[in-house]
């Protein structure tokens, strides 16, 4: 496993480098926005509320920039946060009797045109249960075991062990997948 | 043991064949994102939303900014941003001025680069009309800036296109658009596009007289059941049964596997003193937890 570590370890400048923090931010931005959009959508979400949820978690990481030590981890951290909190607000909207005075906003449309291979991939990824399938979103974006299980607050060996239970289901699924 | 041996082989070659296509799909994910996504805009949409509220962190803001209108375009933006996860892009397309927030990072080529990247506009223009109904409703916003001279420094007026439609093919045709292909007026003075938004709704088909409304209006509710000793949590998996998903469907909404489900309802049953699901469901009712109608 390739453990890749973050570009900008130097984050915490002092605060009147601001200017050089914001290059820096604008270079790991370019580097992690897209990679960051695809790990929300391995969890589990769709192409338009990655989006959604990439953006507002490196909004947080821009505003709290200097204070993070290992951004790459932190995104993705925060994302997965987002994304939990964003379901959890959807499903507490109760709906309204009648429609309301302003009508509601209809979403425009990011078009994700995925390929065949892609939409299997992501297919099996959301059948599997959510601890390996995290384990398995983080394994993508190259962290190693020792880093993820930091993450989550597991230990490593649990991980390896959800990565292997990963793998196993993964090629179980495949085979279904491929048999229809 | 032989072919215990080449079980294993054969085991293995399966898994890295899996492994090459996870590694294979989530490429063409990266690829399909690659042309979908705008990473220049996001970030700009990144720097306008903090713009406005992160003091000293950017410098060139003062002077490129004058004090009044564009001001409320950020802090706009900025609750749209903060509020998005949730409702899910209320403002939805936003292109915005690279040039006009002059913070540094954001561009790297040669300082001629046009302020905002109208192919990029229009491309979600059009993105926006495919995806709206025929009949919705439809409205744009547009700030513009006319930058006297190209210093960048100077600016002059602030002027907001608002159009309004009952279709939404009749957007692409309103002032604002020709703004962004009419390069003419690039000569006399430079029009930069600040902002841009795009909202559109469903047509509402029915229109209510007050009289229909007092109608619809639901009876007072009878009292409401409640609910002694049941989790914040155990209320959500309430919640999701009284509107009639299974355990597995639980599961994938509450990010929790169907064990971890069935549990919940389980102990909700004992709880709540209920002989099968069908009374979890009158519990909910009876507790508000779903609207009885709809």
């Amino acid at each position: 496993m390739v453990t890749v570590t973050a570009g900008p370890e130097a984050g915490a400048l002092p605060a009147g480098c601001g200017g050089l923090g914001e290059v820096e931010f604008a270079e790991f931005f370019r580097a992690e926005h897209k990679k960051l959009i695809r790990f929300v959508m391995a969890i589990g979400a769709g192409g338009e509320e990655a989006a959604e949820i990439a953006q507002v978690t490196l909004f947080k990481a821009f505003e709290g920039w200097d204070g993070i030590r290992a951004p790459r981890a932190w995104i993705r951290r925060v994302a997965v946060n987002e994304l939990t909190a964003a379901r959890q607000a959807a499903r507490r909207e109760t709906p309204a009797a009648a429609l309301p005075d302003a009508p509601v906003p209809v979403p425009v449309a990011v078009a994700v045109e995925l390929t065949e291979e892609a939409r299997q991939v992501l297919a099996a990824l959301a059948a599997l249960p959510p601890r390996q399938r995290q384990v398995m979103a983080w394994i993508i974006d190259g962290f190693g075991a020792a880093e993820i299980a930091r993450e989550l607050g597991v230990s490593p060996e649990s991980v390896r062990q959800s990565h292997a239970k990963a793998r196993k289901n993964l090629g179980r699924l495949y085979a279904r997948g491929s048999q229809r | 043991m032989n072919r215990r041996l080449r079980d294993a082989f054969r085991g293995k070659a399966s898994t890295q064949a899996t492994d090459a296509a996870v590694s294979r799909g989530m490429a063409d994910v990266l690829a399909a994102l690659d042309t979908a996504v705008d990473d220049d805009t996001a970030l700009s949409r990144i720097y306008t939303a903090a713009g406005t509220t992160v003091p000293g962190a950017t410098p060139g803001q003062a002077a490129a900014t004058p004090a009044g209108a564009p001001g409320t375009v950020p802090s706009r933006r900025r609750l749209a941003l903060r509020s998005a996860a949730a409702v899910a892009a209320a403002l939805s397309a936003a292109a915005v001025a690279l040039a006009a927030t002059g913070l540094p990072g954001t561009r790297r080529g040669g300082p001629e680069r046009p302020a905002v990247n109208t192919a990029y506009v229009v491309k979600r223009v059009d993105r926006a009309l495919d995806a709206a109904e025929p009949g919705a409703i439809a409205q744009m916003t547009i700030t513009t800036r006319n930058t006297a001279t190209t210093s960048g420094q100077s600016v002059t007026a602030t002027a907001e296109e608002w159009s309004y439609a009952d279709q939404w093919r009749a957007v692409t045709y309103t002032p604002a658009e020709h703004l962004l292909y009419d390069e003419s007026l690039s000569t006399a003075s430079v029009y930069t596009v600040v902002s841009y938004q795009t909202r559109t709704w469903a047509r509402q088909t029915q229109t209510s007289s007050p009289a229909a409304q007092f109608a619809d209006r639901p009876e007072p509710l009878p009292p409401r059941r409640e609910l002694d000793g049941i989790t914040e949590r155990e209320r959500e998996v309430l919640t999701l049964v009284g509107r009639g998903l299974s355990n597995a469907e639980i599961a994938a909404s509450l990010f929790i596997s169907a064990a971890t489900a069935k549990a919940h309802v389980a102990r909700l049953r004992a709880k709540l003193d209920a002989r099968d699901r069908v009374q979890l469901v009158i519990a909910a009712y009876q507790a508000g937890l779903v609207p009885p109608s709809r």
